[in-house]
């Protein structure tokens, strides 16, 4: 019997930020994801938190399977999204832009990824509906994430986690084989029904 | 870190890794993960496991150290940290210099037997490993959860159950290099396949929920 060929996609970004929803959406199993009671100073801001990883995999057919990682958001945890970024076809990442705290962890994160890999990473920007949520040019200023591309989504959506997956596995074939996405990409990606 | 230690990490086969051990120490992680009651040690457990030098060592890095805001930031790129998310601790507040000590604890066991342990692992061991002993990947199908439980539970004392999962772990982290190398031999000899891929998933994707 031929092995299955396996991709991993990273989900990441700070903690609160809504990865352990988005992989819940795009995953046919969930092996992980033990939410327990935060305990630490970040707990006044979020009830329950992942600890170890979030882990989904989603099978794409008899000979592929795609393993969804998703990363602690708390930084204390940071040794293991080196671990866990190796090998992945690319990274998404996920930020909360109502909380400036978020971002200012974010801006840290993310550019800690980009230093260590040159795969495609794209950023969803959540919680656009909170109270204080950043405009998208704002967000990407202060988070300094330059020309990468930044998609406003509610991961508790089922089609705004898939649009987030479609774009980076766009992303993906663009940076393989050179092309550049246009306008009619991002509406066909938007497209989904 | 002592030769003993050394001597006991080339059982994994890890030669060349030794020297960098040496000069960073091997950080192993233990963090309040449970094991829901499987493998219910405790905080005082695990400490009254210890011989009493190991327990004044482990106290004193407890008090002249910072966990978070010491050794683990100085770690560079290609350097090990062997990293146990453990369920070992029932419900331990986030405790730095307690995680700490018991990390130099941990390193302090001499670890034999290595092909004595039948834990099997896939790709990927390495992020399994790192959810290892969390209940729900435990459940997942890319390792043998009951097996490596099955060791565990009929190991006598505490300090074999902690082996085995150390072992469990690093073992992890050789096959993961292992993979490691593999797939980095691969991407650079195809290109094309990750769009390749990519496609594939896409058409997946696309199809959920519809």
């Amino acid at each position: 019997m031929a092995r299955k060929e396996i991709a991993k996609i990273l989900i990441t970004g700070p903690f609160n930020a809504g990865k352990t929803t988005l992989i819940r959406h795009i995953s046919d199993e969930q092996s992980s994801g033990k939410d327990v009671q935060a305990t630490d100073a970040l707990a006044q801001f979020k009830g329950m938190t992942t600890v170890g990883l979030d882990f989904g995999i989603l099978h794409v057919d008899d000979t592929l399977d795609v393993h969804l990682f998703g990363t602690p958001g708390q930084s204390r945890f940071n040794f293991m999204w080196r671990i866990l970024s190796k090998g992945a076809l690319g990274t998404i990442f996920l930020i909360d832009s109502s909380s400036q705290r978020a971002i200012d962890e974010g801006k840290g994160m993310f550019q800690y990824y980009r230093e260590r890999s040159d795969d495609p990473i794209i950023i969803g920007a959540t919680k656009r509906d909170e109270p204080g949520a950043k405009a998208i040019d704002v967000l990407v200023q202060e988070l300094n994430v330059g020309d990468t591309t930044v998609i406003p989504c509610d991961p508790r959506k089922v089609e705004d986690s898939k649009t987030l997956v479609l774009s980076l596995l766009q992303a993906i074939i663009d940076a393989q084989t050179g092309g550049v996405a246009d306008d009619d990409d991002y509406d066909d990606l938007m497209d989904l029904e | 870190m002592a030769d003993r230690e050394l001597i006991s990490f080339k059982h994994f086969g890890l030669f060349r890794k030794t020297v960098a051990m040496k000069r960073t120490g091997v950080l192993v992680y233990i963090t309040h993960l449970g094991f829901a009651g499987r493998i219910p040690f405790t905080k005082g457990q695990l400490v009254n496991s210890l011989d009493p030098i190991q327990l004044k060592h482990f106290f004193t890095s407890a008090m002249q150290e910072s966990y978070w805001e010491g050794q683990p930031q100085t770690l560079e790129e290609g350097q090990d940290t062997v990293a146990v998310l453990a369920g070992l601790l029932e419900p331990l507040e986030w405790n730095e210099p307690f995680c700490h000590g018991l990390s130099h604890m941990l390193c302090k066991l001499p670890i034999v037997e290595v092909k004595a342990i039948p834990v099997q692992f896939e790709d990927y061991h390495l992020e399994i490993c790192a959810g290892l002993l969390h209940r729900q990947a435990l459940a997942s199908s890319l390792f043998k959860p009951q097996q490596f439980l099955d060791n565990v539970s009929n190991s006598k004392t505490l300090k074999a159950r902690l082996k085995i999962m150390l072992l469990a772990y690093v073992s992890g982290l050789m096959n993961a290099k292992k993979e490691d190398q593999r797939q980095t031999k691969k991407n650079k000899t195809s290109g094309r396949g990750k769009s390749s891929l990519a496609n594939r998933i896409l058409q997946r994707i696309k199809g959920i929920g519809s």
